[in-house]
């Protein structure tokens, strides 16, 4: 792995992850307010409109925009290069990425079949267009345990937005074969286990040791873990429920919670043992993986435990326990370094603009910090239990909107002190 | 050749969370004077420092360390004797 060498040679412009990290919890903000509108109805199943505008907003509009954003990041310092056109591309998937977003929300609200048909379209041409640009690069050759799990990433969310569409075709009243009919588990699977699991892995093996200062993720199992997961989901959708299928939920549930477990250990292990909320969410993240799989298994194993309100619960711990708590924690590392990396490298033809330059905490001050994942914590808390007491529905959308708030505010602040710094350097 | 020498200021790095390494090496080359060097102590190599020293006049070498991934040097670029004296440095 080269990644320092390749960090700055390959670095995109800051306004190409950017727009789409400040974009995103604006998303979330709208998928709270949704849950708001539809009161307790919408934590009595997952199949109500509002749940399922709710999700989506969540699922595509916070957390696939974030993550692709971080991709046209990482992939050029994992791979070696850019991704491909990556300054129009950029700013054309981030509106189509957007549209597609909103048009699925409406046509979930609105039961209406040209709002499907115009989600379907967008969503077929934001997906084609970036999982061809993201496999151009995947397709060579090399590439370390990392590239590695973003390839079995990329192949989940082609599955999953594949049976996504499809299933939006079969509400369209479409002909599809009766086995593709009963494909929302299935898309589920591929969405949060697939995709989202297996690029959370993927990313942390680089991230957690360069910004953390941990030992390195066990080379062996960096690779095979990720396998196994991708292996157990493709044998739990080709398997009917039988004993293959119950080794598969006991490959994907065992996996899962080794990468977990081992994850955790190496934050016990680093070496200068700071107080840091970006591991507190990661830690936070990490221990809702383990009890969101636990939970699967058993559902699995006893399905008269799996009701709407568990199902609901289950949804929650994996969405906002697991992929949200880590998204919004690296987000809170991730967006000042690169601010303060590209105020570095304007310094380099101003030597002495050097010693003027932020800290990462001046950039984005410790304290928001710690209100943004007490403000989670909170609204995790209240999610979680929404769904077995719908009354605290209300209370817990609108924790879910004041933590998404809260992050865009630091996330424009961070902004605005990178623009008077740089303002700053090109006055020396 | 790796006896003490009075001009070197030792950096460990080799704990630090980034972008600190690069903030506190980055000072201390805009203050180093002739007859001094940094010695620095990484887990990696700090490619965006090296892209720094270029513009601050600075010259580095580096080479595996016993206690640390990488051990790098950085002088003045004029400082000739401390030039000589780094590069006779030995791993």
């Amino acid at each position: 792995m080269r990644t320092d060498r390749l960090l700055l040679q390959h670095m995109p412009a800051l306004s190409i992850p950017y727009r789409f990290f400040l974009s995103a919890p604006l998303f979330g903000i709208l998928g709270a307010l949704l849950l708001l509108h539809g009161g307790e109805a919408s934590w009595t199943n997952r199949w109500t409109a509002e749940t399922l505008a709710a999700t989506h907003l969540l699922t595509l509009g916070f957390m696939a925009t974030v993550m692709v954003g971080a991709l046209f990041q990482v992939l050029p310092v994992l791979s070696g290069h850019s991704v491909p056109g990556q300054r129009w591309l950029a700013p054309g998937l981030h509106i189509l990425l957007a549209a597609s977003t909103l048009a699925l929300a409406t046509s979930f609200l609105l039961h209406s079949d040209p709002w499907r048909l115009a989600a379907l379209l967008l969503l077929a041409v934001t997906f084609a267009l970036f999982l061809g640009a993201l496999g151009l690069r995947l397709v060579k050759p090399g590439g370390g345990d990392s590239v590695f799990g973003i390839r079995l990433a990329a192949l989940s969310l082609f599955i999953a937005v594949a049976l996504g569409m499809l299933m939006l075709w079969v509400y369209m009243g479409g002909h599809t074969p009766q086995w593709l009919q009963q494909s929302g588990g299935a898309h589920l699977r591929f969405a949060l286990l697939g995709w989202v699991l297996l690029l959370v892995m993927a990313v942390s093996y680089q991230v957690i040791p360069m910004f953390h200062v941990t030992p390195e993720f066990p080379k062996p199992l960096a690779r095979a873990i990720p396998a196994c997961v991708f292996i157990a989901l493709v044998l739990l959708t080709a398997g009917s429920k039988d004993r293959a299928s119950g080794l598969a939920v006991a490959l994907l549930v065992s996996s899962g919670i080794a990468y977990a477990a081992i994850t955790l250990s190496l934050f016990r292990r680093r070496k200068r043992k700071l107080v840091d909320y970006t591991i507190r969410f990661w830690q936070l993240g990490l221990a809702c993986l383990i009890v969101a799989l636990l939970g699967y298994g058993a559902a699995y194993a006893r399905p008269e435990w799996s009701g709407p309100a568990s199902q609901l619960q289950w949804g929650v711990l994996l969405v906002v326990g697991f992929a949200i708590s880590i998204i919004i924690g690296m987000l809170q590392k991730i967006a000042p370094f690169l601010a303060w990396l590209h105020l570095q490298q304007a310094c380099l033809t101003q030597p002495s603009a050097m010693l003027t330059l932020p800290t990462m905490h001046d950039l984005l001050p410790r304290r928001r910090a710690r209100v943004q994942f007490w403000l989670h914590g909170t609204s995790l808390a209240l999610l979680t239990m929404a769904p077995a007491y719908p009354p605290l529905g209300l209370p817990a959308a609108l924790a879910l909107a004041v933590d998404f708030a809260w992050l865009e505010l630091s996330l424009l602040k961070v902004l605005r002190a990178y623009r008077g710094s740089l303002d700053g350097i090109n006055r020396l | 050749m790796n006896g003490l020498h009075e001009g070197e200021i030792l950096l460990d790095a080799s704990a630090m969370e980034p972008p600190e390494p690069l903030q506190r090496a980055t000072v201390i080359l805009q203050q180093l004077e002739p007859g001094q060097y940094l010695r620095m102590l990484h887990r990696r190599l700090p490619y965006p420092l090296f892209d720094a020293c270029k513009s601050l006049a600075i010259d580095h070498r580096h080479f595996p360390g016993r206690h640390s991934h990488w051990v790098i040097l950085f002088w003045r670029h004029e400082d000739s004797a401390t030039a000589q004296y780094c590069r006779k440095l030995e791993p």
